[in-house]
């Protein structure tokens, strides 16, 4: 304590000072960035669209325009089916959470002749 | 102020030994600027991975509405022929997504190769077109002619469905039809066989017998002009076309690679003894013969004249003759082997049709036999300990004896006894429906509406 080459208690806590004054708030950003890039949530998005538009290309009495709201990670969110029904007719479902877009697929089906 | 007075804050302390301070904050601000670095690089590798899943998801929808338009196309008036006729289909999707599409023939067997597009990515897929029915995946019997009803005799034995034009499944234990066996049928019986369509579509075979007919032709023409001489060392270049005036015979000539190349012959061929041929197509205007150990595997043959198998023979490929077509003692034939026997397969010229698996042969693969005209007589035998596993087609009189491991559609079933010919009867023989969706491979000849299939290369 008496060695002039160490910290002094108020230099301790200078320092705790700064860097709480850094840190405190560089960790608010990045959690809020964190959450705000969340990529499970796409992960999820794609699975869920992926699943949706396997039915509708299954399923011919599954081929019509529809909004619904389906919950990922406690998120309310939707997913929207638009069908253009022509000789190629292509099916896209979309997800969004929140407004935001997580995912969106194409199909595509050939009207037999 | 925070400082002693013997150390003061001033621009001096990062030159300063003591100033840890500043070095303390450094690091922290690395540390941060590091642990940010480390979020943002992990997040745009998790996105990119995300965008290749879509990539990855998106080009199987392309590949299969690239499928979905080869079916189209199959299903079309103008079917396989049309599909062939074009080097390649191109169709764009959308500005991100497109395929081309480009087929093949060998023999009855159509290939195509896929090419799927969506943004930056091009997948190329090579598959094999086949055939499956759908709705009839547990079926072991298909019956399309006009019969009312089915009489099973002895220890005849049917596992999986059954369908009748009419009238229902019955076993007979009165006059030459003692029904000896137990559960005849496992399975469902159903009069619904109007329902699907049995009609054969020979155009692929019709197009192998023209290509074969055009150069047995030419071979014809040059009379004694044609070479005569050794087949053994006639195909040492890769695509040769051979021809040959008269017979041949292989006897114990080993086994000749036939590099794939053309065997053209006006005459008969005979392999005895362990000859073989192999990787090639082989045209004969006369009638192929093979014995004791020898093969013909790999290959294309047509045969104007009937194809004979004896004695521990091996075949395997696609075997098409408006002859007769006689596998006997042993012969096995290896998967996938097409039998294919039409009276109409060539211009101006009617065979005598049939198909004959005896004394324990096996094949493994489909085999047509296409002779509507003769179905009051047995064109088809399946002998006692033969089999069949695959797909048997018949539209003339069927005679199951042996066992059928797979899908049997014929018009009719019938058993001569004693010279008399009884119809609607099935006396022994075993059908079995066997995993046939994934197991058996059905090249795309039958029905108008081909339920189609695409298998893997």
């Amino acid at each position: 304590m008496m060695n002039e080459k160490g910290f002094t208690m108020a230099e301790v806590l200078a320092a705790l000072v700064i860097f709480s004054l850094v840190a405190v708030p560089a960790t608010l950003t990045m959690t809020r960035i964190a959450k705000g890039l969340k990529t499970t949530d796409k992960v999820l998005g794609l699975r869920i669209a992926q699943e949706s538009l396997n039915t509708s290309l299954a399923d011919e009495s599954e081929r019509y325009n529809i909004e619904r709201e389906v919950m990922i990670n406690d998120k309310k969110c939707k997913i929207i089916r638009m069908v253009e029904e022509n000789d190629l007719s292509i099916i896209t479902v979309s997800v969004f959470c929140q407004r935001r877009p997580l995912a969106s697929l194409k199909g595509y089906i050939f009207r037999r002749s | 102020m925070f400082f002693t007075g013997k150390r003061p804050l001033s621009s001096n302390s990062l030159s300063n030994q003591d100033g840890y301070i500043a070095y303390l904050v450094l690091t922290l601000l690395v540390i941060i600027a590091f642990l940010l670095n480390a979020v943002f690089l992990g997040y745009a590798r998790q996105n990119k991975g995300l965008e290749d899943a879509k990539k990855k998801i998106q080009l199987g929808y392309v590949l299969r509405v690239a499928e979905d338009y080869i079916g189209n196309l199959m299903n079309s008036p103008d079917g396989p022929i049309g599909l062939l006729a074009e080097n390649e289909f191109k169709k764009e999707l959308d500005p991100e997504s497109g395929f081309i599409i480009s087929a093949s023939r060998k023999g009855c067997v159509m290939d195509c190769v896929i090419k799927a597009r969506y943004k930056d990515r091009v997948v190329t897929v090579n598959k094999t077109i086949g055939q499956r029915h759908k709705y009839l995946q547990n079926s072991a019997l298909y019956v399309f002619g006009g019969m009312s009803g089915l009489i099973l005799g002895g220890k005849a034995a049917i596992e999986g469905d059954v369908h009748l034009p009419s009238g229902t499944v019955n076993t007979s234990s009165s006059g030459y039809f003692r029904y000896t066996g137990q559960v005849p049928v496992k399975g469902r019986v159903l009069g619904d066989a109007g329902k699907y369509d049995a009609y054969l579509d020979n155009r692929l075979a019709m197009a192998e017998a023209a290509t074969a007919e055009a150069l047995i032709n030419r071979v014809v023409q040059k009379g004694a002009g044609a070479a005569s001489g050794n087949i053994s060392g006639a195909f040492s270049n890769p695509g040769t076309v051979y021809e040959h005036s008269g017979d041949a015979i292989l006897d114990n000539a080993g086994s000749i690679d036939m590099n794939k190349g053309t065997l053209v012959m006006t005459g008969n061929l005979f392999l005895k003894g362990q000859s073989s041929l192999c990787n090639g197509s082989i045209y004969i205007k006369g009638a192929i013969e093979l014995r004791d150990n020898s093969s013909l595997t790999e290959v294309i043959v047509v045969s104007g004249n009937g194809i004979s198998a004896f004695n521990q023979t091996a075949l395997k490929g696609q075997f098409f003759t408006s002859g007769t077509i006689s596998i006997n003692n042993y012969t096995m034939c290896r998967n996938f082997t097409l039998l294919f026997s039409d009276p109409m397969l060539f211009n101006n010229e009617t065979g005598s049709p049939g198909i004959r698996i005896m004394d324990r042969a096996k094949v493994h693969g489909v085999a047509v036999l296409n002779a509507p005209e003769q179905s009051r007589n047995i064109g088809f035998v399946l002998d006692e300990e033969a089999t069949i596993n695959g797909f048997l087609y018949c539209s003339a009189g069927a005679d199951i004896r042996g066992m059928v491991m797979g899908q049997t559609w014929v018009s009719t079933l019938a058993c001569q006894y004693d010279r008399t010919l009884h119809g609607s009867t099935m006396k022994d023989g075993r059908l079995e429906v066997l995993k046939q969706d994934w197991q058996i491979y059905v090249p795309p000849l039958f029905g108008v509406k081909k339920d189609l299939a695409f298998y893997d290369e």
